[in-house]
């Protein structure tokens, strides 16, 4: 290589150095991504108050534009409840059964190929999802679609939580991650560590290792699971709560029957009414309000339209 | 002088029939292992109880245990009375571990190997003596033997884990070229009859299982049914009574003429010089199959026990019931069968002692713990504990609506209770390690134990103190056991996040260590460290 062509080559490359960082520079600011902060559209939620458990679901959903507006035809639909424990409907530790059958309908009635059922309990599996009248509710629709499944350990798969502030990747089961359309069917529980149990603090069901180890700096890391979970929609099931010696209960005592049910597509903001429930704000809970603060959410209740049916 | 080879065995009507039977008889328990489970309803339909209750052997050794029989192991007198009519014929047509051995049989090659050892016939009725002598001095191990509860527990400790192993890996998400073959059966399984939770199929005692049933399939290589024939104690019960039976094969003796039927008996019933015992007759129609004269009958006769008992030496009946006597107390009463602060029996279970004599090591519990917290031990607790059942809280915890071991235990060693005495039924203490667990060791608020703790009015509460820490003044949640609550169900170990040796342990009641002293710190309000929402008012402005 002599002199000339090694300032030619010189010359080319940085030509093209230049170009590129300039078309790159270009390209940020054409497609600036949206910025998280300030971008929460404002969340819509939906409360309904009645004794049909049931038909308050339809109810609720309709102001959402339905459950057509959240299963396409074909779709796999994911639904998951809370099946945490060895408890009965009554003892209001669990999704109430009612309501669950009522979703996965609408949703087979939407046209979902499958609808696949699952939590991954504290208790023992079986026990849970007999106990709690899901597993019975479910199956007695008789459409081979719906399923209630018992999680399976082989599709745990290690994610990265790129916004993660306090756990940066852990396990999620891969049927919530790619599921066309996941529902999301908390109760509206007491929880001794989390304070409240609702909607964000749901996402904690289906995500493997060692749950244990997640309670340290828990409201942290339930902000940062759903950073990754993202439902299409949230129902907040609040016909019975348990107010104290959750998340488990025991003591019918414990359990205030409300026949309220609340549907959103923003948990946080669903979360923040939750807690209203039991006479808190949603600020008050520190995985709501870290939550808002990742931009998962709106926390401000003044900000969200209510639609009361 | 040896008896010549086996020869292959002949076809026929009868021995078609026997197959059949033996068929439906391994399917029948197969299934009833398998029903052995948690199905939606707390009480259990048919279990492999069922089948472990018409054992004949474990009613013996529980009358001998306890001077009377459990109620429930009564039924094995319709086996009894049937063997004493019809002899030995529960060996040849209904017993699972016979029919998988006459099965495994038909892949063991003849060999040299495989002749009739008439003298051998006689162990197992001195194994039996040396088995059932020490029973009322201490611990049986009768169940270590028997085998219905040898294969049972097999099945439990090796065969049923393995299973889900097995399953797991060859499955779809494994990608293994088999998947799309295994995984719908695996599915099925799961769906329905396998443990669902995380398994840890390797117990320690998943090779000394898998041993010995090995060896008793082993010795097929030395002979047809020569577990059967030389060593079994139930067979050598059940020939004992044989001796009373009236169906009885004629001729009796091997015909001088042709001699086809000693060599081909998998019984082993001839003596050498072509006499045939009766007793030890297992009416497998092997003999009555293959007879060309057509000379072979089964006929009713008045039994002559004096002519047909089996020719026991007095010495070895002295030798066994000495070996029974030097070894009952040998396991039992020389102190080595102490159960360690640990070691924790299934609920309801009676003092350690009478534990030991009532359990039969069938390993029933095992299977159908549905968090698989309940273990067989190997030496832990003494050579007399030997595949008996203690709480690994590692593995499992006791789920507390649970009352199924009660239900599928044969011999009542493990009560059946009623879910709400079974709630309130301590199995032990749990006592918090201060050296491990977080809040006391590393000043990190945790609350797993609490949450999980499952007892309503919860076993686990908090003293919350304000503490000064190296960074600062924190806010710290102490948990502490209600002694007067906790029923040492183990949940808050099993689900203790800490890795290796857990923050919570669980204590047999009587060697839990003593209450710590209270917590340092100014105290401070629990409900304002969590937030605690018990007793406000309900509704808000966004209620309705």
């Amino acid at each position: 290589m002599n002199r000339r062509e090694f300032l030619k080559i010189t010359a080319r490359l940085s030509t093209y150095g230049l170009a590129t960082l300039a078309t790159g520079g270009a390209g940020r600011i054409l497609f600036r991504p949206r910025k998280v902060e300030g971008a929460i559209p404002r969340p819509t939620i939906v409360l309904g108050r009645a004794e049909d458990h049931a038909r308050l679901v339809d109810s609720v959903l309709a102001p959402l534009g339905g459950m057509k507006a959240f299963v396409k035809p074909g779709a796999r639909v994911v639904v998951k409840p809370n099946i945490g424990w060895d408890r009965t409907p009554e003892q209001a530790a669990n999704t109430n059964p009612v309501i669950v059958r009522r979703v996965v309908e609408l949703a087979l009635e939407a046209g979902a190929s499958s609808v696949q059922v699952f939590d991954r309990p504290v208790n023992d599996a079986q026990r849970c999802y007999v106990n709690s009248g899901i597993k019975k509710a479910v199956e007695s629709l008789g459409d081979s679609r719906a399923r209630v499944e018992y999680m399976d350990k082989r599709l745990f798969v290690d994610m990265d939580i790129q916004k993660g502030a306090s756990i940066h990747s852990w396990q999620f089961y891969k049927p919530c991650l790619t599921a066309d359309t996941f529902i999301n069917i908390p109760i509206a529980k007491h929880h001794s560590s989390a304070t409240l149990s609702m909607a964000l603090k749901n996402m904690m069901g289906p995500v493997g290792g060692r749950r244990g180890l997640l309670h340290v700096s828990l409201h942290q890391r339930i902000a940062d699971l759903n950073t990754v979970l993202r439902p299409h929609l949230h129902i907040l099931d609040a016909t019975r709560i348990l107010t104290a010696n959750g998340p488990q209960g025991g003591n019918l005592s414990d359990v205030r029957v409300l026949n309220r049910l609340g549907a959103s597509t923003d948990p946080v903001a669903l979360d923040a009414w939750g807690a209203t429930l039991f006479a808190k704000e949603g600020a008050s809970i520190e995985h709501v309000l870290l939550s808002y603060k990742q931009g998962l959410g709106e926390i401000d209740l003044d900000k969200a339209k209510f639609v009361r049916v | 002088m040896r008896a010549p080879f086996h020869q292959p065995q002949p076809g026929g009507m009868g021995i078609r029939a026997r197959r059949v039977v033996q068929m439906a008889g391994l399917l029948l328990y197969l299934w009833l292992f398998l029903a052995t489970a948690f199905s939606g309803a707390e009480a259990l339909g048919l279990h492999v109880g069922w089948f472990l209750r018409f054992d004949p052997l474990l009613l013996v050794a529980d009358t001998l245990a306890r001077g009377f029989p459990a109620s429930i192991l009564l039924w094995a007198l319709l086996l009894v009375a049937a063997t004493l009519v019809l002899g030995r014929f529960f060996c040849g047509w209904f017993c699972p571990l016979g029919t998988l051995l006459d099965a495994f049989s038909r892949l063991v090659p003849r060999n040299r190997r495989m002749v009739e050892r008439p003298r051998l016939r006689n162990l197992k009725y001195y194994l039996l003596l040396a088995l059932l002598i020490p029973i009322p001095f201490s611990g049986h191990l009768v169940g270590l033997l028997d085998p219905l509860c040898l294969l049972t527990r097999t099945l439990a400790v090796v065969g049923y884990p393995g299973t889900v192993w097995i399953g797991e890996k060859l499955g779809a998400a494994y990608g293994t070229p088999l998947a799309p073959v295994t995984e719908p059966v695996y599915q099925f399984l799961r769906h329905h009859y396998l443990p669902v939770g995380d398994y840890l199929w390797t117990w320690p005692l998943f090779r000394p299982t898998l041993v010995l049933f090995l060896t008793v399939f082993g010795l097929e290589f030395l002979g047809r049914r020569f577990w059967c024939k030389y060593l079994c104690p139930l067979g050598a019960l059940l020939s004992a009574l044989s001796v009373f039976a009236w169906l009885r094969r004629t001729p009796g003796r091997n015909c001088r003429d042709c001699g086809l039927c000693a060599p081909r008996c998998k019984a082993g019933a001839y003596d050498l010089g072509g006499r045939l015992r009766p007793n030890e007759c297992m009416l497998c129609l092997t003999c009555d199959s293959g007879c060309p004269e057509d000379r072979v009958r089964y006929r009713w006769s008045r039994p002559r026990p004096a002519k047909r008992a089996p020719d026991l030496t007095r010495r070895s009946v002295v030798f066994s019931i000495a070996t029974g006597v030097v070894a009952g107390p040998g396991l039992g009463m020389a102190g080595l069968n102490r159960p360690g602060p640990r070691t924790l029996r299934p609920p309801g279970a009676q003092a350690e002692a009478r534990f030991l004599r009532q359990c039969a090591r069938c390993g029933a519990c095992s299977k159908v713990c549905p968090t698989q917290g309940l273990v067989p031990t190997l030496l832990e607790t003494g050579p007399g504990g030997l595949w008996t059942p203690v709480f690994d809280f590692c593995s499992g915890y006791c789920e507390l609506g649970c009352t199924l071991c009660g239900q599928v235990c044969p011999t009542g060693a493990i009560p059946h209770l009623m879910p709400e005495v079974k709630a309130k039924t301590r199995i032990g203490l749990a006592s918090f390690d201060e050296k491990r667990c977080l809040p006391f060791a590393k000043h990190e608020n945790c609350l797993v134990c609490e949450e999980v703790c499952p007892t309503g009015e919860k076993a686990i509460v908090f003293d919350a103190r304000r503490i000064d820490t190296p960074e600062g003044p924190k806010d710290i949640l102490f948990p502490r056991v209600r002694r007067d609550l906790c029923i040492g169900c183990g949940i808050c170990e099993n689900k203790c996040p800490l890795e290796g040796d857990k923050g919570v342990i669980t204590f047999r009641t009587e060697a839990v260590p003593p209450e710590p002293p209270p917590p340092p710190g100014v105290p401070v309000d629990v409900d304002q460290v969590r937030s605690s929402v018990g007793g406000a008012p309900y509704g808000g402005p966004y209620g309705d």
